[in-house]
C-alpha cells in the first residue's frame, strides 16, 4: 500500500473505458484524475507536476493517443505514457520509442494494466 | 470522553509526580533500613523493613514506569533477601554491594532519569449501552498506597468498581460485612511475610462459595505460590502486574458463570444404571445426557459439546476405548476428559484404557460424593482449559478460532430466527509505523487501547476477536448493516480522538474497517470474505475509514465473463454495475446507429464506434462479441458498408446488453458504499 496515493491521469472520451480504467487504478491504490481528451489531457499534466503517469486510450477524435504523447514530449518532462489499444494486434504496429508500454484491451486487461503500472512505479 | 480521558491520566500522572516527589526519602528510608542492619544488634524485623522497603520502591518504580530506577532496585532486593531471617551469613562484602546499589538507586534519582514515557492508558467512558452495564465490585488490598492507587485506577479502565485497602484487618471486615465480586490480594504485609494468603484463608473458611481471589507477588517462588494456592487463588500473578492479563483474569472470575452448568456426556449401555449415575450428577447441578448405544454417541457428543464424557469400558458395538480413541481423533474433542466408568478391577487393563485415551478410571459402584468429585475437578480444568484456548492472550478478546466458531453459531441462529448478522474486520492503520517509531510496547498498547474500546462501546451480545496482528473482527448478531456501520464509524471516530504518549511525543493512531451482512450473503465464509473485502477497500481507499460490502455479484451474467470483469475492482460490484449499467444505457440503439453510419458511408465514424465497444468487449471478457466485432471491423475496412457478418455483431450485441439490463438493482443503501472517496474530477 502507498503511503501516498501515486498521481495517475487516464484519458479518454469513452465514459466505459476511461471509468474502468479509472476504478481499477484506484483500486491498486493510485489517486486518478480523468481527462476527456488530448486537450483536457496537456492542461492537466501541465497544471499538477506530480503525475507520474499517463494511461490514454488510442482511439479518440480530435487528437488521439499517439498524438497526445507526442504532445506531452513537446511540452518537455513527460510522465510515463501508457497506450491503451483496442486489441492486441493493433498493439504491435502502435508501439513508439519513449512510449512506456502498451496494453490491449482484452480480457486480461485489469490484470495486465496494474502489473504494468506496478513494474513501471517499483517504489509502490 | 475527552474530559473523562484526561481526567484520568492527569489523576495518574499526579500519583507518579508524587512518587517521584517522594522518592529522595524513599531512598533515605532504605539507606537508613540498611544502616540498622549494619549496626550491630539488628534484629529479623530490621532485615525484613529492609526487604520489603527496596521491595516497594521495585514495585512502585516498575508500576510508574521507572524503569533505570526499577533496574537499580533489582540487585538490592536480591540481597536483601538473602539477608532475610534475621541476616545470618551476611559479611562485608555483602554490605559493600547493599551500600552500591543504594548509591545507584539514589543516581537514577538524582539523574532524573526516571521520567520516562507516560505509562498512562488514555480511559475512554464507556458508551450508553456497554458491557459494563453491572459493574463488578473488587476489593484490593495492598500495603503500598502508591501502587494501590495506580493499580485502581487501571483497572477502573476496564469498567470495575475498585475498592482500596492497605491493611489487612479493615479488609476483613469489609468482606464478611459485603463480600465483593473478587479480591485483589498482595502476599506480603508489613510484620507479615505471608499475610495475604493467611487473611484469605481465614475468611474463604468461612464461607460456602469461595470468593474468586487473585494474589499479586513481587516473588514469584513457589512457597509464595504454594501459600497463595493454599488459600484458595484462582491466579497468582507477579508484580509488576501486567494490568490487562490482570483484568482479562477479573472479566472471566466475575463472569456469570453460574448459567454455564457443567455439561456430562453419559455413555452406558445399561439404561438404569445411566440413569442413576445422571442423577446423581444432576443433584450436584450438573447437566446431562444419556447414550445407552456407543455407535450413536458422536451426534449428541457434537450437538451437546460435553465438558466431559462419562463413559462404560464394556459396551455392545464397541468398546469404551475404542469409542474414547474415534472422540480423542476430533480436533474439538482431543482434550476433552473422559472418565471410565465400569467394574474392570484387572489393573493391566486400567491402564490400557488410561493409556488409550481415558483420564481416569473408577470402579463401580462407585459412591455418589466420589463420582461427583471426580467429575466436577476434571470438568473445571476442562473449562478454564477452554476459556485459555479461546481467549487471545495480551487482549483478553476471543482468538480467531472463537470468533469463527461464534460465527457461525450465529449465521446458524439468524438462518432460524430470520434475524440480520453483521460482521466488521477492523485493521490498524500503518501499525508497523507504530511499532517501528514507538517500540513494540507501546504498538501493544495501542492494540490494547482498541480492544478496551470496542468493549466498552459494543452490545454485551457483539463478539469482539482479536485475528492475530492488529486485525480485529467484531460479530454484530440482530443488528442491521446501515446500523452496524454508524456504530463502526463512531467507534473509528472516537479511537481515531485518542492520544497516546511516547517518549514525551504526543501521537494517534486510526483503524479501517470493512462490514458486511449475512443478507447480503450465501453462508458465514461469504460474509467473512465480503468484510475482509470491504476493509481491503477501506485501505485502499486512503484508511480511517468504514467501507460497507456492497451485494454480491450474480454467479455468472450471459455474454461476458463476470470473473475477468471484477479482477481489477477486488470484487467491488457496486462499482462495475452502475458503470455498466450506464454502458447498457448509453448502448442501447448501439446497433441501428452504427447501421446508420454505415448505411450513410461514414466508415470513418463506424470504424471509431466499433473500435471504442471492441476494447469495452474485450475489457469485459465479452469474447464473442469482441470476435464479432473484429470480424465486421475487417470487412468494413475492406470498404463493405453491408458487413456479411453484421447480424452475429447484432445478437453478440443484443446478448451482453441484456444480460446486463437483466441484472437487479443493489439495494439503495449500496449507494453509501464509496461516500468520500471519489476522487475523479
Amino acid at each position: 500500500m502507498n503511503e501516498t496515493p501515486i498521481p495517475v491521469l487516464v484519458v479518454g472520451d469513452d465514459a466505459f473505458t476511461a471509468s474502468l480504467t479509472g476504478m481499477v487504478l484506484e483500486e491498486a491504490g493510485y489517486d486518478v484524475t480523468l481527462a476527456e481528451g488530448g486537450p483536457d489531457a496537456l492542461a492537466k499534466v501541465a497544471g499538477n507536476p506530480a503525475i507520474r503517469v499517463v494511461v490514454s486510450d488510442l482511439n479518440m477524435p480530435g487528437m488521439n493517443g499517439v498524438q497526445l504523447f507526442a504532445a506531452l514530449r513537446e511540452q518537455g518532462h513527460p510522465p510515463l505514457f501508457v497506450l491503451l489499444t483496442g486489441d492486441g494486434q493493433e498493439a504491435q504496429r502502435t508501439l513508439f520509442p519513449g512510449m512506456a508500454a502498451i496494453v490491449a484491451k482484452d480480457e486480461q486487461f485489469q490484470e495486465t494494466l496494474t502489473e504494468t503500472l506496478a513494474a513501471l512505479l517499483p517504489a509502490t | 470522553m475527552a474530559v473523562q480521558s484526561s481526567r484520568t491520566s492527569a489523576r495518574i500522572n499526579a500519583l507518579r509526580a508524587s512518587f517521584f516527589q517522594r522518592l529522595p526519602d524513599l531512598i533515605a528510608a532504605v539507606q537508613a533500613a540498611h544502616e540498622r542492619c549494619a549496626a550491630g544488634g539488628a534484629v529479623p524485623a530490621d532485615w525484613e523493613d529492609l526487604f520489603r522497603l527496596i521491595h516497594n520502591l521495585k514495585g512502585g518504580s516498575a508500576s510508574f514506569g521507572f524503569r533505570p530506577l526499577c533496574d537499580a532496585t533489582l540487585e538490592g532486593e536480591r540481597l536483601a533477601k538473602a539477608a532475610l531471617g534475621g541476616g545470618a551469613g551476611i559479611d562485608l562484602a555483602w554490605h559493600g554491594r547493599m551500600r552500591d546499589c543504594i548509591a545507584r538507586m539514589s543516581q537514577e534519582v538524582a539523574r532524573g532519569s526516571c521520567f520516562l514515557e507516560d505509562p498512562v492508558m488514555p480511559a475512554t467512558a464507556p458508551g450508553p449501552d456497554a458491557r459494563c452495564g453491572e459493574r463488578k465490585r473488587i476489593f484490593l488490598c495492598d500495603d503500598d498506597p502508591l501502587q494501590v492507587q495506580a493499580l485502581v485506577e487501571q483497572i477502573r479502565c476496564f469498567g470495575f468498581e475498585v475498592i482500596s485497602f492497605e491493611e489487612l484487618a479493615p479488609f476483613q471486615e469489609a468482606v464478611e460485612k459485603d463480600p465483593p465480586d473478587a479480591v485483589i490480594m498482595d502476599v506480603m504485609f508489613p510484620g507479615k511475610p505471608m499475610g495475604g494468603p493467611e487473611t484469605m484463608n481465614l475468611i474463604q473458611a468461612a464461607r460456602p462459595v469461595a470468593i474468586p481471589t487473585v494474589f499479586i507477588s513481587a516473588q514469584a517462588g513457589l512457597d509464595f505460590r504454594l501459600a497463595a494456592a493454599r488459600a484458595g487463588s484462582s491466579a497468582f500473578m507477579v508484580k509488576p502486574v501486567n494490568i490487562t492479563d490482570l483484568c482479562g483474569r477479573l472479566a472471566r472470575l466475575t463472569a456469570p458463570e453460574t448459567s454455564e452448568l457443567t455439561r456430562v456426556l453419559i455413555v452406558d449401555d445399561d439404561p438404569p444404571l445411566a440413569e442413576y449415575h445422571a442423577q446423581i450428577l444432576r443433584e450436584a447441578g450438573m447437566e446431562t445426557r444419556i447414550v445407552t448405544d456407543p455407535l450413536l454417541a458422536m451426534d449428541p457428543l457434537l450437538e451437546m459439546r460435553p465438558d466431559l464424557i462419562l463413559m462404560d469400558m464394556y459396551m455392545p458395538g464397541c468398546t469404551g476405548v475404542e469409542l474414547a480413541k474415534t472422540i480423542r481423533q476430533i480436533d474439538t474433542f482431543f482434550s476433552i476428559p473422559i472418565v471410565f466408568l465400569s467394574s474392570e478391577t484387572d489393573q493391566d487393563r486400567q491402564v490400557h484404557a488410561l493409556v488409550t485415551g481415558g483420564d481416569e478410571f473408577l470402579t463401580k459402584p462407585i459412591k455418589p460424593g466420589n463420582l461427583v468429585t471426580a467429575v466436577a475437578v476434571r470438568a473445571e480444568r476442562m473449562k478454564i482449559l477452554r476459556s485459555f484456548m479461546i481467549r487471545d492472550g495480551m487482549t483478553g478478546l476471543f482468538n480467531h478460532t472463537a470468533t469463527k466458531d461464534f460465527l457461525d453459531a450465529a449465521c446458524a441462529d439468524a438462518a432460524r430466527t430470520g434475524q440480520e448478522v453483521c460482521f466488521a474486520m477492523i485493521d490498524l492503520d500503518k501499525f508497523k509505523l507504530v511499532n517501528d517509531t514507538y517500540g513494540h510496547a507501546m504498538g501493544d498498547r495501542v492494540l490494547i487501547a482498541l480492544s478496551r474500546l470496542l468493549q466498552q462501546r459494543l452490545r454485551k451480545s457483539d463478539l469482539i476477536g482479536r485475528f492475530g496482528g492488529e486485525e480485529f473482527a467484531v460479530v454484530l448478531p440482530d443488528c442491521s448493516l446501515a446500523k452496524a456501520e454508524s456504530i463502526l464509524d463512531e467507534l473509528r471516530a472516537s479511537f481515531a480522538g485518542v492520544t497516546f504518549k511516547a517518549a514525551g511525543v504526543t501521537f494517534t493512531a486510526t483503524f479501517s474497517a470493512g462490514v458486511a451482512a449475512l443478507s447480503m450473503q450465501p453462508d458465514a465464509a461469504a460474509l467473512c470474505q465480503a468484510a475482509d473485502e470491504a476493509l481491503y477497500q477501506a485501505k485502499s481507499g486512503g484508511r480511517n475509514r468504514v467501507v460497507v460490502s456492497g451485494p454480491r455479484p450474480p454467479d455468472s451474467i450471459p455474454g461476458l465473463d463476470l470473473a475477468k470483469a471484477l479482477s481489477g475492482l477486488k470484487g467491488n460490484w457496486v462499482r462495475l454495475h452502475g458503470l455498466m449499467k450506464d454502458f447498457a444505457e448509453d448502448s442501447r440503439n448501439a446497433g441501428p446507429e452504427l447501421g446508420a453510419l454505415l448505411a450513410a458511408g461514414d466508415l470513418a465514424a463506424a470504424g471509431a464506434r466499433l473500435h471504442t465497444l471492441k476494447g469495452i468487449a474485450g475489457m469485459l471478457g465479452a469474447n464473442r462479441l469482441r470476435d464479432a466485432i473484429r470480424t465486421v471491423e475487417t470487412e468494413v475496412n475492406a470498404g463493405q458498408t453491408a458487413p456479411p457478418s453484421w447480424q452475429v455483431f447484432e445478437h453478440a450485441m443484443r446478448e451482453l446488453l441484456d444480460g446486463i439490463q437483466a441484472l437487479s438493482e443493489p439495494k439503495p443503501w449500496h449507494a453509501e458504499v464509496n461516500h468520500g472517496q471519489d476522487r475523479r474530477s
